[in-house]
């Protein structure tokens, strides 16, 4: 499958509420929570304005497991290596690779805002986070569908730097993509940059009977 | 009077609320207490009350970063004068994220605790290398080095830092923290001190410096 891009413009992006909450580890029946909420829908805006939000993903085939050297092939091109990956894409035909981006712009705008006060810079960051959160359904949604339509089913989604993934598999992640339009580079740690850039796959199995 | 007024600044702490707690501090600067009178028994007992709160899990983040503002903008009227009288403080506390990593949340949050808790804190900032902790901790007289990471992969960075500072024979004591830090790993690195929170990193703090 080709890479598919996807832009949104800021305005389109809904925030959920009960994403921001979890982020800044507030429950949802603090007693102040009308309070928080308020708070929330004062630094929303700020961050809005700043948001670049892009996207892509590929679905591309999964060609060999090296069980040896518990590695996943992926269209010729890609080694994705580790334990952890290598199960989570066992029985996986395909896998989805992604990449989403907030842009500069709001990455220059978070750290003034930590650097003049850390209670808005928290917020600004939990909301940015949140909205994150709402890119990756949309591209879940897209992935769904098409494997739905040919009776697959998604593993839960999977990120380098987590759960075993070394974080140096970004390269092999990224050389599925064409990041150079996201203009998302890695640092020499593989951090993404800007930092509010979300990257991973979702595998790509036969439905259950 | 001084007394009533303290509690006021210590409850105003507690409440977050900012303006309350800058009004206080120029009230009790006009009745002529010093500004290391307000910090140690007005602002400290404050965020005392907060540290103890986050630990019991009674608050939470966005409430301690509430808290540390209002505790903020009092020390901003108070910390020119404690300056200029070279009141004593508890400790220097030099802190930075480690070099590779850019992530600086957790260690603000540490830093505004710590000020609270009457230390002396200077910000390296993120993505900070070994030769900036050094020069620091030197030039600052650190009494402590602390040091932030978020990832596996820039943790083991930590270990690099306190091997220069031992190698450099500077007597300073090192703390540790960040999500993938553990106290074990903190043991093995040979750091002095592991925090798993702002709060526990203030009573650390002090108990590295026996204060």
């Amino acid at each position: 499958m080709p890479l598919v891009e996807l832009r949104f413009s800021a305005n389109e992006l809904e925030l959920d509420l009960a994403q921001v909450f979890k982020l800044l580890k507030l429950p949802r029946q603090h007693p102040q929570a009308e309070e928080w909420r308020q708070r929330i829908a004062a630094v929303e805006p700020r961050v809005r304005e700043r948001l670049e939000p892009k996207a892509q993903y590929r679905i591309v085939p999964i060609e060999a497991r090296l069980p040896e050297r518990q590695t996943v092939v992926l269209a010729g091109e890609a080694r994705f290596t580790g334990r952890g990956v290598y199960r989570r894409l066992a029985g996986c035909r395909h896998a989805a690779a992604f990449l989403l981006t907030l842009g500069h712009r709001l990455d220059s705008s978070l750290r003034q805002c930590n650097q003049d006060d850390p209670l808005d810079g928290y917020l600004s960051d939990c909301v940015a986070a949140a909205f994150t959160h709402s890119v990756l359904r949309r591209i879940e949604r897209e992935v769904r569908q098409w494997a739905e339509a040919r009776r697959l089913q998604l593993t839960p989604r999977y990120s380098p730097g987590y759960h075993g993934w070394p974080l140096q598999d970004q390269r092999p992640l990224f050389s599925l993509l064409q990041t150079e339009t996201m203009n998302v580079k890695l640092n020499d740690q593989f951090f993404m940059i800007p930092q509010k850039s979300v990257s991973g796959i979702w595998g790509l199995k036969p439905e259950k009977a | 009077m001084h007394k009533e007024l303290l509690q006021q600044l210590a409850q105003a702490v507690i409440d977050g609320n900012k303006d309350q707690a800058e009004t206080l501090t120029n009230q009790l600067l006009d009745a002529g207490l010093e500004a290391k009178a307000i910090l140690d028994n007005g602002l400290m007992p404050g965020m005392d009350v907060v540290g103890q709160r986050f630990r019991d899990n009674l608050i939470f983040v966005p409430e301690v970063l509430i808290a540390a503002r209002a505790m903020k903008a009092s020390l901003a009227i108070l910390e020119p004068l404690l300056a200029a009288s070279n009141a004593p403080q508890v400790g220097t506390v030099v802190i930075g994220t480690v070099k590779g990593d850019i992530h600086d949340i957790g260690k603000n949050i540490v830093i505004m605790m710590l000020r609270g808790a009457g230390f002396r804190v200077v910000d390296l900032g993120i993505d900070t290398p070994a030769e900036k902790f050094l020069q620091a901790a030197r030039e600052e007289n650190a009494d402590i080095v602390g040091m932030s990471a978020l990832l596996t992969t820039t943790m083991g960075y930590m270990k690099t830092v306190i091997e220069r500072l031992k190698a450099e024979g500077l007597r300073v004591k090192t703390m540790v923290g960040g999500a993938p830090i553990s106290p074990a790993f903190a043991e093995q690195i040979g750091a002095d001190g592991y925090a798993k929170n702002a709060a526990e990193a203030v009573d650390k703090a002090k108990a590295l410096l026996g204060v």
